[in-house]
């Protein structure tokens, strides 16, 4: 049994690509844990996701998944996580029968009870062919598949996207229950930070190929704030403390990376928590600093 | 591995069907207009017998190209859609290896292809039965060349379509090849026949019609053919030797 303290554990990845690159990204995900992994498109959260598959083929760098080394382990490794991409990798013509007797021949630890456990919780039809499925069935089915193995790690790309609110509520309850069994982890990168608010422990931030922050997410939240203020207030603050700011006619919003700090040094000043949402807008204009 | 053979036989399953029963359909229906000339309305007919002949000798390649081309025709379209489905990106991450894929498309096609060769036997043998006329090694020859080598194009299909990932231009490379090939082949043919014509106006004056080209062509086809039938397999087997390496070394290659 391979004893691990992290189920992710990427140090120093790198892969170029012309126009792009994904730049010296490390970043732990603890064993028990879901980490979220967010970005705006093209930030490079796919590339991650992809090189941690081994599907894409990293320049530089080293990963390990549960312990073992993703490239040179790959098959190990395998047999012991599940991916959950936003789009059902399964052919319409199929149906859940089909995909059981396909699946319990690829994964060693299938478990077919537990695949037409969930399609009865998720009351998916079993004979239906899967391009009658809805984009919410399908994403169900997806997450049926990939929990019917004993998967140990759940890396998901965008799984939630394009899902109606109630859909996506029965989706992270379920990720929830997953959890309860502390040997599981999910990596799950998404656009909807409002998911990660409810079920992430951490979160990842990563922009234009490189990594911004990475951490506990009440840690995260607890740290960072929007310092709201009138425009001559803003003048007055450090250039340091500011990681972007939104002006508009009213004043400014400053989102500040040390909230108690700047509670303390700017005191007057109202800060308010930040939402992870709040948190990547701002540091996606860190560059102009001032945006409208 | 098992589990990848299972669903290329999922996906094929309805084609193979419908394949079978055009097939079923054209061996019943051309049976019975072979029993039907001697048992039948036509009995009797004038030339009734070498009708029966001439036919036996076409239906069996007809019932058999049926047979091959048919029960292999579903599995075609299954690594497009397997590229439209992300099916091709989800293998990557589950625990099989590249040879594994590449080699459940291949068993699967090689089965298929198989079944056709066996079908196209068989209808050569209902055939037989149905015109009472003696069953010809040289019709089973021919069914066996006709099966190998286009089985051959059926595998080098398979690196091909994970190469270009659609029919449509899987099959505007393909016709690219092979149109010159044809070309050459219908001049080379045009050639042989004239060749043919010259001989049975010298050799045979007294032949009417095509019967003089015929017998002096015959035992240049009988030859090449009995030689196609040991050519044949050797060039399938290396074709899909050669397929197979060119798929694993493909499907490595997606993994950009």
């Amino acid at each position: 049994m391979n004893d691990y303290e992290n189920a992710i554990e990427i140090k120093g990845l790198t892969k170029r690509y012309d126009g792009f690159t994904l730049d010296n990204v490390s970043f732990d995900v603890p064993k028990g844990s879901i980490m979220g992994f967010i970005g705006q498109n093209g930030a490079g959260k796919t590339t991650t996701i992809n090189a941690l598959l081994n599907i894409v083929k990293k320049d530089e760098g080293e990963i390990k998944l549960l312990g073992l080394d993703s490239v040179k382990d790959e098959f190990e490794v395998k047999s012991q996580i599940a991916a959950v991409f936003d789009e059902l990798p399964f052919d319409d013509r199929l149906n859940a029968n089909d995909i059981n007797k396909i699946l319990r021949e690829v994964f060693e630890q299938w478990s077919s009870e537990t695949f037409f456990g969930y399609l009865d919780r998720f009351a998916l039809p079993r004979k239906k062919k899967f391009g009658k499925f809805s984009k919410g069935m399908k994403m169900k089915l997806q997450i049926a598949s990939a929990l019917s193995h004993n998967a140990k790690l759940l890396i998901m790309d965008e799984a939630t996207t394009g899902l109606d609110p109630v859909v996506r509520n029965e989706i992270l309850d379920i990720f929830l229950e997953y959890l309860q069994n502390e040997e599981h982890t999910i990596l799950m990168s998404s656009h909807i930070t409002s998911d990660l608010d409810k079920v992430a422990d951490s979160v990842t931030f990563i922009d234009k190929g490189k990594l911004l922050i990475s951490g506990y997410k009440d840690d995260i939240l607890d740290s960072h704030g929007v310092l709201k203020c009138t425009k001559n207030d803003y003048r007055e603050i450090d250039p340091e403390d500011i990681i972007s700011a939104r002006l508009s006619d009213f004043g400014a919003e400053v989102m500040v990376a040390d909230r108690a700090e700047c509670s303390r040094k700017y005191s007057g000043a109202v800060i308010d928590p930040a939402t992870l949402e709040e948190i990547m807008i701002y540091y996606v204009n860190r560059s102009k600093k001032e945006w409208r | 591995m098992k589990g990848l053979i299972y669903r290329e036989f999922y996906l094929s399953r309805k084609s193979f069907i419908l394949m079978l029963l055009v097939y079923v359909l054209f061996v019943g229906m051309l049976s019975l207009v072979f029993i039907s000339t001697y048992a039948g309305n036509l009995a009797g007919t004038e030339g009734v017998e070498e009708m029966r002949s001439s036919m036996f000798s076409q239906m069996y390649l007809y019932a058999g190209l049926i047979a091959i081309i048919g029960t292999v025709y579903g599995h075609n379209d299954i690594i497009e859609k397997d590229y439209q489905s992300h099916w091709q990106l989800y293998t990557y991450t589950i625990p099989v290896s590249e040879k594994k894929i590449a080699a459940s498309k291949f068993i699967v096609r090689g089965a298929f292809l198989l079944l056709g060769i066996v079908l196209a036997f068989l209808a050569d043998i209902i055939f037989s039965a149905a015109a009472k006329l003696p069953l010809s090694t040289g019709h089973f020859k021919n069914i066996l060349i006709a099966g190998l080598l286009y089985g051959a194009v059926c595998f080098l299909d398979i690196p091909s379509m994970l190469r270009f990932r659609t029919q449509a231009k899987n099959a505007a490379i393909g016709l690219a090849i092979v149109v010159p090939l044809f070309a050459a082949f219908t001049y080379g043919a045009h050639k042989v026949i004239r060749f043919g014509y010259a001989e049975a106006k010298r050799l045979y004056p007294d032949l009417e019609g095509d019967a003089g080209l015929r017998k002096v062509l015959m035992p240049y086809i009988v030859k090449y053919r009995d030689m196609a039938v040991w050519i044949a397999p050797i060039v399938f087997v290396l074709t899909v030797l050669l397929m197979y390496i060119w798929s694993v070394k493909e499907l490595k290659r997606r993994r950009y």
